[in-house]
């Protein structure tokens, strides 16, 4: 696993490797190698997305974590990647405030309750909300306020969601080709 | 190469056009096939490409997240290419992700090099997908190739088919076309047997063409020209040297028709020549020896001919020879030959054995020869002697015939001349005879066979002998006495006379000189004196020598010359008559009367005496005209200082007359024949006869 980290390609091709099931039956256990495919997951649905001139990272790719990292230790593989050939900068959004400094900002299921009342004082702009409901999966399903991306899991794979209101009202763009990998989820009505 | 020079130009021309045309063809159909084919296939390749890269493009979100399903979908969408044979996803680990397959047992398992190209008798596309520059896999396309075969092959068919088109296209140009070049060339070939066969040169190239063969036509039209130019000086030429030779031949013909004459006829007189009598002669007697009918032949010699020639000369002598060929011709028939054997002789071939009618033709030539004759001013009185030998009783051949006329004509000469004899056989007796003396007479002076008679001459003034004439006298020891009538002209023709009258003189001298010594001394002596002398250089010197061995004094001296030697060409006998005067001899003119002297002539040259012709004597007292010409004579040489002597005096009537008329001598059977010496010893001591 750590030969498979010295170099981009050979992540990107282990990475395609877990994606095609050899991690399937580990959904349940919130162990290291899931968080490794939620990382990929998190840095390959960047690479769909396009942000607003607004955003102010752009010079780096911040990818900010909500309290407390759903990537674990899998994160630390990031740190290693280029993103359009600007660095990976993982960062802890300690102070709402600071929401707007980051790319992406990732929410875990525990904090969603908490960003949504935090987002309430200052919503962020441009900045790429995914969730990750991997490990809940009553939250999968439907929208939610702030949040554009929900990672979930589908039977032994990993998914992900898309809240299309929610990027529209971002300014955020996502490609088609991972709208035609995603599903679709509203707000209740 | 030796296809085209067999082959016609029109062929050949075809030929060029269609291969040019053909090539062209080709060489565009394959530029066009292989571009077609190289640009199709580009075409096949972009297209795979293109496929290619929209499933690429369409599967990096699948190969990213590793959605197989989405994967299969996009890559399943490439069914209706009808080309594809499979299509497959290889994952960036080279591991087979996804794939489509229309044919299987194509794909391969792991990825190949990207580009493209072929693999398994398929065309293959293979694609890089990246995403963020990050490789994460390719794209597989294998397309079949049999269906753009098919169209390849279509193509070509088509193509193929256009070609034989445009080549049945070119091939119908092409014999049109060639008509241009090769129609000016097939008319001028045309054009140039025509000549070759009918050898007009008249004819003329058209020119149908401004090109090279307008140019080669117009070229040969001028060699044409050129050549009906020389033609035509070749013709006149021809003409020219027809017209020559026609000239020549002529002239030839003429030239030889005038040898023939000349080689038959006589150049002076127009008359046959020997040769050609002899050629009559011949056929003549072939004649008679076949049908037995005989002829005559005359042989003619005019008398005295040669005396007519040196005194009057040759001119005359000629032209009278003419005159007297014209007369002897008119006498005869048109089948008769008269013709002209040389000098004064004139033979005749009469196709008549008559001999009554040879008879009377001879009478008539001799007539006609008899007729005075008007030449250059001289009348001319002339006869002639003939002699005639009947064929084939006087002879069977030519030399035989003409032998035995000529001996009759000998015959009719010493009988006097100016008749006619028919030969016999007797006449060869004489001739044999003649013969004879002839031979003996060379050797007579030797032998001493001659002897010397003296004949006396006597003045008519003072009837007393003053001179006397030698006469040679041969008695040969078998023959006898021989007539010096007889051997004297004999003597003169062979030459032997000038030994003869030397001998005699040497001979006389010395008796003369002995009467000289007797007392005798202005006794005259007179030697006859040939012509033949004179044409001799030494005849002066000969006769002082003789003067000085015996002593005779010149002035006592007389030589008798004849009257022919007064001719016209007589310059050196003038001279040699001198040197003999200047020895005191005395020149005296025998038997004047016979030839034509001139009187200019007889002045100049250093005479003393005329000796008047016995001829004229004998008729004295019977015919006038003789005794008018005597006296004519004498009156004329007293008139020129001469004195005259009248030979041949035998009557006293003869004497009188001569007498009468101043006749300075005389000499004759009346007073003395000639005698030997001891008898005229007897005469000059006769009283009264010479003064002593």
């Amino acid at each position: 696993m750590l030969g498979l980290l010295l170099s981009r390609r050979r992540f990107t091709a282990k990475l395609a490797i877990a994606l095609a099931g050899v991690y399937c039956g580990l959904v349940m256990a919130e162990d290291p190698k899931q968080q490794v495919v939620k990382a990929a997951f998190v840095f390959n649905i960047a690479k769909f997305v396009s942000w607003p001139a607004t955003n102010q990272s752009t010079n780096q790719l911040r990818i900010c974590s909500y309290n407390t990292s759903p990537l674990g230790t899998g994160g630390e593989l990031l740190k290693r990647r280029k993103f359009h050939g600007k660095p990976v900068v993982l960062a802890t959004l300690e102070q709402w405030e600071g929401i707007n400094r980051c790319t992406i900002l990732l929410v875990s299921a525990d904090n969603l309750t908490r960003f949504e009342s935090d987002r309430l004082t200052a919503e962020p702009k441009s900045t790429l909300v995914i969730a990750d409901f991997t490990q809940h999966d009553d939250l999968a399903g439907v929208a939610y306020e702030g949040v554009h991306v929900s990672l979930v899991r589908k039977g032994t794979r990993i998914g992900f969601e898309i809240n299309l209101t929610g990027l529209e009202e971002s300014g955020l763009k996502v490609s088609s080709e991972l709208l035609k990998l995603a599903d679709i989820v509203e707000r209740p009505r | 190469m030796q296809f085209f020079n067999r082959s016609s130009i029109r062929k050949t021309l075809q030929l060029v056009l269609l291969t040019v045309s053909s090539a062209a063809l080709l060489m565009a159909i394959i530029g066009f096939a292989i571009n077609d084919w190289y640009v199709s296939k580009q075409q096949l390749y972009s297209q795979l490409r293109s496929e290619a890269s929209i499933i690429a493009n369409n599967s990096i979100a699948a190969l990213t997240f590793g959605d197989l399903e989405s994967a299969q979908r996009t890559i399943a969408s490439l069914r209706n290419e009808n080309n594809i044979i499979a299509a497959a996803l290889y994952s960036s680990d080279s591991t087979l992700f996804a794939k489509f397959e229309n044919k299987p047992g194509y794909l391969p398992l792991k990825p190949l090099s990207n580009g493209q190209g072929e693999y398994q008798g398929l065309l293959y596309q293979q694609l890089a997908i990246a995403l963020d520059q990050d490789n994460i896999g390719s794209i597989l396309l294998l397309a079949d190739l049999s269906q753009w075969r098919h169209q390849q092959y279509d193509r070509l068919l088509t193509v193929f088919s256009l070609f034989i088109l445009a080549l049945l296209g070119a091939l119908f140009i092409a014999s049109r076309l060639q008509n241009f070049v090769t129609q000016p060339l097939i008319s001028l070939a045309k054009t140039v047997r025509t000549i070759t066969k009918s050898k007009d040169y008249r004819l003329r190239a058209q020119v149908l063409s401004k090109d090279e063969i307008g140019l080669l036509a117009s070229d040969f039209n001028q060699m044409l020209d050129q050549i009906q130019l020389r033609d035509e000086s070749l013709r006149l030429a021809q003409e020219q040297l027809e017209e020559k030779v026609k000239e020549r031949t002529q002239e030839l013909q003429i030239l030889t028709k005038e040898l023939q004459h000349q080689a038959h006829h006589d150049a002076l007189t127009g008359l046959a020549n020997r040769t050609h009598f002899d050629e009559r002669l011949r056929t003549s007697i072939a004649g008679v020896n076949d049908t037995g009918a005989g002829f005559s032949v005359m042989f003619l010699d005019l008398d005295r001919f040669k005396m007519v020639n040196d005194t009057l000369g040759h001119d005359v002598g000629d032209a009278l020879l003419v005159a007297i060929a014209q007369r002897l011709k008119a006498c005869l028939g048109a089948e008769d030959t008269l013709a002209r054997l040389g000098g004064d002789e004139f033979a005749v071939l009469l196709n008549d054995a008559n001999h009554a009618h040879t008879q009377t033709i001879a009478t008539q030539l001799l007539t006609q020869v008899c007729n005075p004759v008007e030449v250059n001013g001289y009348n001319l009185q002339m006869s002639t002697s003939i002699g005639v030998a009947m064929v084939p009783k006087d002879g069977s051949d030519v030399a035989t015939i003409l032998k035995n006329a000529d001996t009759a004509m000998y015959h009719s000469k010493e009988s006097g001349r100016n008749r006619v004899t028919f030969f016999n056989q007797d006449m060869n007796l004489r001739l044999e005879r003649r013969l004879l003396l002839e031979n003996h007479l060379r050797d007579a002076i030797e032998q001493k066979q001659l002897s010397v008679h003296y004949q006396a001459k006597w003045s008519c003034a003072e009837h007393r002998l003053i001179g006397v004439e030698a006469l040679v006298r041969w008695f040969h020891p078998t023959l006898g006495e021989v007539s010096p009538e007889e051997f004297v002209p004999l003597a003169e023709e062979c030459g032997v006379i000038v030994d003869i009258d030397r001998y005699v003189m040497n001979y006389a001298c010395q008796d003369l000189l002995a009467l000289h010594t007797m007392g005798f001394t202005d006794l005259q002596l007179s030697v006859n004196f040939s012509p033949r002398h004179f044409s001799q250089p030494d005849t002066a010197k000969a006769v002082a020598e003789i003067l000085h061995t015996t002593g005779f004094p010149g002035a006592r001296l007389e030589l008798e010359i004849t009257e022919s030697l007064l001719g016209p060409d007589t310059e050196d006998i003038y001279e040699q008559l001198q040197a003999i005067h200047a020895l005191g001899v005395e020149i005296s003119i025998d038997d004047f009367g016979r030839a034509y002297s001139s009187l200019s002539r007889i002045k100049q040259l250093p005479l003393h005496t005329l000796k008047i012709d016995r001829d004229f004597i004998r008729d004295l007292g019977q015919d006038a005209d003789d005794e008018t010409l005597v006296v004519t004579i004498i009156t004329m040489a007293h008139n020129l200082n001469l004195k005259v002597v009248a030979e041949g005096i035998e009557t006293e009537a003869q004497y009188r007359f001569v007498v009468e008329n101043n006749c300075d001598l005389v000499q004759g059977f009346l007073f003395s024949r000639p005698v030997e010496f001891s008898q005229l010893l007897g005469l000059v001591k006769q009283p009264g006869a010479v003064r002593g």
